[in-house]
């Protein structure tokens, strides 16, 4: 800085006098460089570095002369310095700099475990600590490394928000496995009464076609193969779907009232300040901000309100009654038509009967008596 | 002699009567408001102009720039 300043312009008025001349002379030949050099009635004056005074001090005292020096980009904020040019460089380079990475990756609205696993993955594709913006894979390509490796996430959000990425898992439902190996062998009986559709079998022999009418307990695939007189017991094994009707009855208030998700506002509050009900979530901010205040996010809840009719019904009540059916039944069951068979409207209620063609596995195992 | 590179020979240039560029061995003899006298080399140079403003005195150059200039009047110093 003490160099820097010695580059400073400053400008020195001299009292006119008969040595003005040869004075001026001794400089140059000094090697000092007077620029701007203005003669008025009075005085001379002229511009040169601050670095020069003292040579122009010496100069001074063997030709008489008297000088007043003003100094001339003290005011300036951006001097004509090497150190201002680097300083200014720097102001613009840093944050540019650091804005082409990405410096924190967070996880949201997952559990401790998930976290932890997500984080390894992360680790694993480097993308857990700070990296470029600019090595960052397309969303989609992140998306799909992190589904592979998590089978229980159904989708990952990721938000990108300046310097900072967040992940967001949406954990997959559970499905609850079959049992697959089961080690008794036995025949395939029907559980409920339908119409065969097809066969998904792994072995045994059908006793039923498709499109035969089984009633429930019926015998649908062996597991007992003769030979001649000899049976042999290997056990059969596999699914048998048929179609059957479910009767459906519901009954809803006329006039239905529900809530919807409306739009998220941010809204500050001071440290002091009570919580607000309707407050959802609080915003991740930095440690040090919680001394003055805390950001939270308000969610909006529309109130909606139906008024059911006939038309209605088919619109949204049946797609629930399906939605219902369809949670309840095993896997693989299919509802392939549902038909509103009556609706009654009165002054606060809705009645009404649906039934529902479901296609479902029917088959289910019965140990094969070996005594006889 | 010059120390300028390129530039051994004393040379005084006038620019469209308006600016002015001396280099080579220069002393400075007087200076006023409407005229400067220089020592260059072997000659006196005598200025008059309605004002001076000299944009860059050092060793061996000088650039002016002169307000009307009036006369310039160059004699050699003789021994």
């Amino acid at each position: 800085m003490k160099k820097s300043r010695e580059y400073r312009i400053v400008r020195i008025r001299i009292k006119r006098t008969k040595r003005v001349p040869a004075f001026l002379t001794a400089l140059t030949k000094n090697n000092i460089v007077l620029r701007h050099l203005i003669t008025t009635e009075n005085e001379v004056s002229f511009h040169t570095t601050r670095k020069n005074l003292r040579i122009i001090r010496k100069l001074r005292y063997q030709y008489g002369i008297t000088f007043r020096i003003e100094s001339l980009d003290d005011d300036h904020v951006l001097r004509k310095e090497w150190i201002v040019y680097a300083g200014l460089l720097i102001l613009f380079a840093i944050p540019f700099f650091f804005s082409q990475w990405i410096w924190q990756v967070s996880v949201e609205n997952a559990t401790p475990e998930q976290t932890d696993e997500l984080f390894e993955t992360l680790h694993e594709m480097h993308l857990a600590g700070p990296f470029l913006k600019r090595d960052k894979p397309d969303d989609t390509i992140i998306r799909q490394n992190i589904l592979t490796k998590h089978r229980d996430l159904s989708w990952v959000h990721i938000h990108r928000r300046g310097s900072r990425i967040i992940f967001e898992p949406l954990a997959a439902p559970i499905i609850e496995n079959e049992v697959i190996n089961d080690p008794i062998k036995g025949n395939l009986i029907a559980k409920k009464n339908g119409v065969v559709t097809h066969f998904n079998l792994s072995k045994g022999e059908r006793v039923v076609e498709e499109n035969d009418a089984v009633k429930n307990g019926q015998l649908l695939v062996t597991g007992i193969l003769k030979r001649g007189e000899k049976d042999i017991i290997y056990g059969a094994e596999g699914e048998v779907y048929a179609d059957y009707w479910i009767e459906s009855e519901f009954s809803l208030p006329k006039e239905i009232t529900y809530q919807t998700m409306g739009e998220k506002t941010y809204h500050f509050r001071w440290a002091n300040e009570k919580k607000t009900e309707k407050e959802w979530k609080v915003a991740n901010l930095p440690k040090w901000f919680s001394m003055i205040g805390e950001v939270y996010i308000q969610q909006e809840l529309i109130k909606k309100k139906v008024t059911i009719d006939e038309k209605s019904v088919e619109d949204f009540v049946i797609p629930l009654l399906h939605q219902k059916y369809l949670e309840k039944l095993p896997r693989k069951t299919v509802v392939k038509q549902e038909k509103l068979l009556n609706v009654t409207i009165d002054n606060d209620t809705v009645k009404g009967k649906v039934l529902f063609l479901v296609n479902e596995n029917i088959a289910i195992k019965q140990a094969i008596n070996q005594g006889d | 002699m010059s120390k300028r590179l390129f530039q051994v020979m004393p040379l005084v240039e006038i620019e469209n009567f308006q600016h002015m560029r001396i280099r080579g061995d220069l002393l400075l003899e007087t200076i006023a408001d409407n005229h400067m006298i220089f020592i260059h080399e072997d000659y006196r140079i005598k200025i008059e102009a309605d004002s001076f403003h000299v944009k860059l005195l050092r060793d061996e150059l000088l650039a002016l720039d002169m307000e009307n200039l009036k006369k310039i009047e160059l004699t050699r110093i003789e021994d």
